[in-house]
């Protein structure tokens, strides 16, 4: 018969309850200390280790979750976590005494587990054997995006579902988000500070708001006047709208890091979208439906403004992401990469400058590559 | 046995609280009917269903009940209840294809009131709002869901405004219940989830992670094997990005669990499930920046120098070669809108003699027309031909001087519209003014030409006689026996320029057919093209012609026609033919002083022997 997370859950609910109010002596809390012993034995004779996994959202014994209303769970899960325990993991080798000090040591008041240097140190140097404790992971909170990059954000969500009823598009409006995102000082800090978070997915709104950042940092970065770098930046915010035209399914197989077309259908959407012939103006049309060339066949006929954009595009592709494991590079290792002749072959200078720009970002304070 | 009656005990007693709550609801129905929503009885109606509802869900959790011919069944037994008050609730929420409403725990009178409001509407009324369950998210009924049936919306589309209500504000029970909702058509939740993340993505990113966590630790509270279900949905919908966010915040070590849930040969697909999974766990690639030189300031400006160099007409032009890639590719609407942008910026370049552009115009409208086989086509032909009337003057004098590869325009507007093309370069070859011009035109259209002669053939009539001319004479570079009836035709053209041409053309041809239709215009009664004929009847050189010239010569007293006789006297001193020396000695004897010379001097030449 196998011991249910439940049974686990309760013995040492119970063994902690009993040595916090009566102490170890008590034989109540030696009960509750052998039944917990038994549970942890029984359960043991049928998996290798026991384990609880704490947060403060969900308590999960041997691998299986307990439902939130769990009547030991709920108050098991508040009493580790207030201690500071993530993860509790118990193997065979752990002797009674063990699972005794295990025991008395949880059940102290938090302020005494942690001023006793939390309780992985207490039960090392207390010299326990087959217990482990872990901490939990520590999370940073996230920078609070700024009025700007919000207004970025939505302002590109609602051109694509302007694009998407099939309305016309404001370029006018495009060009107003832009300028405030091509600042210097301290609110391009700012903006970086966004830019390098990386918890997006390609076909998430932040991508054309970064890339179209990223484009104008290099312009900056090569000493292009203001009114080009705006020009850019507008090419930059609208060059992947064509996907807008596309069913959402089809958005799915357009991302770059699957594309090895030249020319893949949202180029071409944006190309009819943005069509438009006269001089500077079409830049948005000429780098929607360019990028792309130049990534997978090289810069050699696209225009400089197309090759900046598809440089922003490919290394904002390249490394994003909703989760980590699903992006495919960092920052760091992208740009190592393309300096050193790998990947796509982009404009030398073009790459230094990027390098040049995400080195002068880091000295600004920026975290552009997460520390470990 | 105790075991059985007491289960049977609870049975009945959940029984008799799901009746009383649906008699509630239907009693408040009833009284609503009697009553405005905000008359007393009807709030003490709704207030009394509501205490009975909260009753049921206390003990058992919510409560959904179906509407059937029978009566209402409940979710947890399957023989249908009805009575004369419950059965007016059933008839009206079929007849507005709502046949099952789900209570939750902590409905309120309000929401209660709403709900059968809305069951008094018609079903029209229903209809047009979108449907029960979006008439009531619309007013803000989150605790009473409705499964409708023949809705005009798509299954779990009414659900999203009450889940992103519910996700704000972290209730997890009613979470956990709309996805349920949902049902377990994988298709409907993975709609649901991607409409969900579509609202929340302009949201601040740690409000969206809230968002997904509620989410995500609702689906990790169920049970099997409804967890299993929805991890492997996620696991297909990999690409998603609602996904990977989903996943994210399932708690890792679920995943392991997963593997044991599955049985059989679902273990296999379990431990894809999990390995998907752990996979979104995975620490993002982490390399330091690279220690780089920055570019030097002369690297710098070689950049800008770049970006400098594409000035207004070069963006233009690449503009238009990027039209030209899409030509082929869109359809005959965008086509049409395309084609007059195009036109408009056609006439543009010509204005400003923006040769790279029209050359990237011509190849892209070329290139396009090769590739369609519709009627797309000729819509592009259509747009050569204008292009080429719009603009053909300014490419034509600047690419003639190119030799004619492949890429030449005209090159490429000969495999597309080549009628056009013969056309417009005739036109433009007729300038008299310009020789050097309309001798490159020429030989460019003898080149593209070459083998097909039949598109020159109209043009040798036109009465244009320029154009007809150097349609004669681009026939005479192409050769062949094939053209002498255009040719016999050309010199029956109203205009002298062409007759002339025709009759060189002839000459060089130098054939038995040449000769015979130079000697039959020798016998029209005009004077100047008959010297013509005469004289290239003599460089022709064929002594087969002396008969006609002598008829020609003593077919009128001397003293006539002394032109046209001097040119037949000229020829026949060409073409050294003996029989014509009687009728020269003649002349050389009878005639004026010009004409006596001119005979003596043919004379001279017929005694040196043929030619």
């Amino acid at each position: 018969m196998t011991t249910l997370p439940e049974t686990l859950t309760r013995a040492l609910y119970a063994a902690l309850r009993q040595v916090r109010h009566y102490g170890p002596q008590h034989p109540a809390a030696e009960e509750s200390i052998r039944v917990f012993e038994s549970a942890v034995r029984s359960a043991l004779a049928q998996a290798p280790a026991v384990r609880w996994d704490v947060s403060a959202d969900w308590l999960i014994v041997q691998g299986a979750l307990l439902p939130a209303d769990d009547r030991h769970g709920l108050p098991l899960r508040d009493h580790l976590t207030s201690r500071g325990v993530a993860h509790l993991t118990i193997t065979a080798e752990a002797d009674p005494r063990a699972l005794r000090e295990v025991i008395r040591l949880l059940s102290r008041e938090p302020e005494e587990v942690i001023a006793s240097g939390g309780a992985s140190d207490a039960l090392r140097r207390a010299g326990v054997v087959g217990i482990e404790v872990e901490g939990p992971e520590q999370t940073r909170a996230l920078p609070a995006e700024t009025d700007e990059y919000l207004a970025a954000l939505s302002a590109a969500a609602a051109l694509s579902a302007s694009v998407e009823r099939g309305d016309r598009l404001d370029v006018g409006r495009v060009q107003l988000v832009v300028e405030t995102l091509d600042p210097s000082g301290g609110a391009a800090r700012a903006l970086w500070t966004q830019v390098v978070l990386r918890g997006h997915d390609e076909l998430d709104p932040p991508h054309a708001v970064n890339v179209a950042f990223l484009a104008m940092q290099l312009a900056r970065g090569l000493g292009l006047a203001r009114p080009e770098r705006i020009d850019l930046g507008v090419a930059a915010f609208l060059h992947d709208i064509g996907m807008a035209r596309l069913p959402w399914q089809d958005r799915l197989a357009e991302r770059t890091r699957t594309v090895r077309s030249a020319l893949p259908r949202h180029a071409v959407e944006a190309g009819l979208l943005l069509r438009h012939l006269d001089g500077r103006s079409s830049l948005p049309m000429i780098a929607a439906m360019e990028h792309h060339r130049v990534i997978v066949e090289g810069p050699s006929t696209a225009a400089p403004a197309s090759q900046l954009v598809a440089l922003a595009d490919y290394v904002e592709a390249m490394t994003c992401g909703r989760v980590g494991g699903l992006r495919p590079a960092g920052l760091g290792g992208l740009v190592t990469a393309l300096l050193a002749g790998e990947g796509p072959a982009f404009p030398a200078v073009h790459v230094r400058v990027l390098a040049a720009v995400l080195v002068q970002a880091a000295a600004s304070g920026v975290e552009v590559v997460p520390q470990m | 046995m105790s075991g059985d009656r007491e289960a049977e005990r609870a049975e009945v007693a959940r029984f008799e609280a799901a009746r009383r709550a649906v008699r509630g609801v239907a009693s408040a129905f009833r009284t609503l009917r009697l009553y405005p929503l905000h008359h007393a009885r009807t709030a003490e109606a709704l207030q009394a269903a509501r205490a009975a509802l909260d009753a049921y869900t206390a003990g058992h959790g919510s409560l959904a009940v179906t509407a059937t011919g029978q009566g209402l069944v409940f979710d947890f037994r399957t023989e249908p209840y009805a009575d004369d008050v419950v059965g007016d609730l059933a008839r009206a929420m079929r007849a507005r294809a709502a046949p099952t409403v789900q209570f939750l725990r902590g409905v309120s009178s309000a929401e209660l009131g709403e709900f059968v409001s809305a069951l008094h509407l018609s079903p029209v009324q229903i209809q047009r709002a979108g449907g029960l369950g979006a008439l009531l998210g619309a007013g803000g009924v989150r605790s009473v869901l409705i499964e409708t049936v023949g809705g005009t919306l798509p299954r779990g589309a009414d659900l999203l405004e009450p889940l992103l209500e519910a996700v704000s504000a972290g209730a997890a029970d009613r979470i956990t219940a709309y996805l349920r909702q949902a049902g377990g058509d994988e298709a409907t939740m993975r709609e649901l989830f991607r409409t969900f993340d579509r609202r929340i993505v302009t949201r601040p990113r740690q409000a969206q992670l809230d968002a997904w966590k509620a989410i995500g630790q609702s689906l990790a509270g169920l049970r099997t094997p409804w967890q299993a279900a929805v991890c492997a949905m996620i696991v297909r919908s990999v690409d998603e990005p609602w996904a990977a966010s989903l996943a994210s915040q399932w708690p890792p070590v679920l995943a392991a669990s997963l593997v044991s849930q599955a049985g059989g040969t679902a273990q296999a697909q379990g431990r894809r499930v999990a390995e998907v999974l752990r996979t979104f766990h995975r620490t993002a690639p982490s390399t330091p920046l690279p220690v780089v030189e920055p570019p030097s300031p002369a690297d710098l400006q070689e950049a800008r120098t770049a970006v400098a160099a594409w000035d207004e007409r070069r963006l233009r032009t690449q503009a238009v070669r990027r039209l030209g890639e899409l030509l082929p590719v869109i359809g005959a609407a965008e086509l049409t809108g395309a084609l007059a942008q195009l036109e408009a910026a056609v006439v543009v370049m010509v204005q400003e003699g923006d040769l790279p552009g029209l050359l990237a115009a011509m190849n892209g409208l070329t290139g396009a027309a090769v590739s369609l086989t519709d009627a797309r086509a000729d819509a592009v032909r259509a747009m050569v031909q204008r292009m080429l009337s719009l603009g053909a003057g300014e490419v034509f004098e600047r690419t003639l001087t190119r030799p004619p590869d492949p890429d030449h325009p005209f090159v490429q507007a000969m495999q597309v519209a080549p009628q056009e093309t013969v056309r417009v370069l005739l036109e433009l070859a007729g300038d008299d003014d310009r020789l050097q011009v309309r001798r490159r035109a020429v030989d460019l259209l003898a080149h593209l030409a070459a083998g097909r002669g039949d598109l020159l053939v109209p043009y040798a009539l036109d009465p244009r006689w320029h154009v007809a001319r150097n349609a004669v004479t681009v026939l005479g570079r192409i050769g062949g026996q094939e053209m002498m009836p255009v040719l016999r035709a050309a010199m029956s053209h109203p205009e002298g320029h062409v007759r002339r041409e025709a009759m060189q053309v002839a000459s060089q041809l130098g054939t038995s057919d040449a000769m015979e239709a130079l000697a039959e215009v020798l016998l029209r009664p005009d004077g100047e093209t008959q010297a013509a004929a005469a004289y290239w009847l003599g460089v022709l050189g064929r002594p087969a012609a002396a008969g006609v010239l002598v008829a020609v010569l003593e077919g009128s007293p001397i003293s006539e026609q002394v032109d046209l006789k001097r040119e037949v006297i000229r020829a026949l001193g060409r073409l050294r033919a003996p029989e014509s020396a009687d009728a020269l000695r003649k002349v050389a004897s009878r005639a004026g002083g010009e004409l006596r010379q001119e005979a003596a001097a043919a004379l001279a030449r017929l005694q040196e022997g043929p030619a």
